[in-house]
């Protein structure tokens, strides 16, 4: 991990979906063996790279995500195979229950209409978290760099996936 | 001439032998490789809130539900799967039984929460030294709960993003000794009696459908251009 990813206590990770889903999935294929899915991981290659990701997320006392990420899970799940969604449902709880993950709800009227045009709604609610949170200087995990060039242009530290782990 | 050329002919393909192979017996045999190689690892995917294995099964849920009607006609015509299928089942419901019974054992029993407590206070007191290392002290009352399920699960280590991950890693080695309590035994036998049954059903389940194949001519997976001739 680059010295430029050292973070401190004080900071709240925000999690995208991406992320999200790539350490789902990870758990998924390696721990409970659906090997299938395996063809989905885009990032998380290696045991390296998991056990990059995992350290960085150590690293925050605090994490936390929109529902509409929750959501947006929900989708990805529903596009596998339905014998295997409660599996995979069994992962994310144990995920989410077990870094201490928070959730956060935002109101679509919350959220600027051009910002969600523009992003949808998913990416849209990632951002103004990161807003809501901004005095505990957040630091948002992505997938999407077009997410994270308009969290900087935000004034927000955003940070790829692939930065973690390389 | 032209009769016997008649006879050497593949066998009639069958659809309904397909369906048997494809959406009954090989998402079977794909789950059962999967709840080997957990239960080689001791892990038995079992959470205190359901009482039961997470990913472990019975037979009929291995089989996607939209299946459920081709699982019916295969044991209609092969009923001598119902035993075996019945087997499993039932040794799973002995090793979700036991390691409910071995679960309360473990949370009335208290050398457990005694030795919990006194890693904990060890590694609170360790904690100065790793400011990455989360305060647990608030989970006090649960950690009993989470170790009895890691326990039973054979957790040798968590992902370094879990809250009692530094926890775990100090405690471990101490706890999962525990293991080889007599208490221990009555899961461990039924364990190994799941995979025996599991192994077993594999490798009939395999022979079964290599005599399906050779009998109707029907490929043991989908051949794109096989089902486009159907």
């Amino acid at each position: 991990m680059s010295s430029t990813l050292h973070i401190t206590a004080s900071q709240i990770l925000i999690f995208d979906t991406g992320p999200l889903w790539e350490l789902v999935l990870y758990s998924v294929v390696y721990e409970l063996g659906f090997s299938r899915l395996k063809t989905e991981l885009r990032h998380l290659q290696s045991f390296g790279h998991f056990e990059k990701l995992t350290s960085f997320i150590a690293s925050f006392r605090r994490k936390t995500t929109s529902g509409h990420v929750v959501a947006e899970i929900s989708g990805w799940i529903r596009r596998t195979e339905k014998k295997g969604q409660g599996n995979i449902w069994g992962i994310v709880y144990k995920e989410f229950e077990s870094m201490g993950m928070d959730e956060d709800i935002l109101k679509l009227l919350e959220m600027p209409r051009e910002l969600v045009a523009h992003f949808g709604v998913v990416d849209a609610s990632v951002l103004r978290l990161g807003l809501r949170f901004a005095q505990l200087r957040p630091r948002i995990l992505t997938v999407d760099s077009e997410l994270a060039a308009e969290c900087n242009r935000a004034g927000l530290d955003a940070v790829h996936l692939w930065q973690v782990i390389s | 001439m032209s009769k016997k050329r008649r006879t050497n002919l593949p066998k009639r393909h069958s659809q309904r032998v397909a369906a048997w192979i494809y959406g009954v017996i090989n998402s079977i045999l794909e789950s059962l490789q999967r709840e080997m190689d957990l239960l080689d690892r001791g892990n038995l995917t079992w959470r205190s809130d359901t009482g039961r294995c997470d990913v472990i099964r019975a037979i009929q849920e291995y089989v996607e539900s939209s299946q459920w009607p081709n699982y019916f006609d295969f044991l209609a015509d092969n009923p001598q799967f119902l035993p075996s299928f019945e087997s499993h089942d039932e040794s799973l419901g002995k090793l979700n039984a036991k390691a409910r019974e071995l679960y309360a054992w473990l949370l009335r029993w208290e050398q457990l929460s005694v030795t919990v407590e006194a890693l904990l206070d060890t590694y609170e007191g360790e904690r100065a030294s790793d400011p990455q290392a989360t305060s647990l002290t608030y989970m006090r009352a649960d950690l009993p709960k989470e170790v009895a399920a890691n326990l039973i699960n054979n957790v040798q280590a968590l992902p370094s993003h879990f809250v009692i991950s530094k926890f775990w890693a100090k405690a471990a080695k101490n706890l999962l000794q525990f293991r080889n309590l007599p208490e221990f035994r009555p899961l461990h036998i039924a364990k190994e009696e799941l995979k025996g049954n599991s192994l077993s059903l594999k490798g009939t389940l395999e022979g079964h459908r290599l005599a399906l194949s050779r009998k109707f001519d029907v490929p043991a997976a989908p051949i794109l251009d096989y089902l486009a001739k159907r």
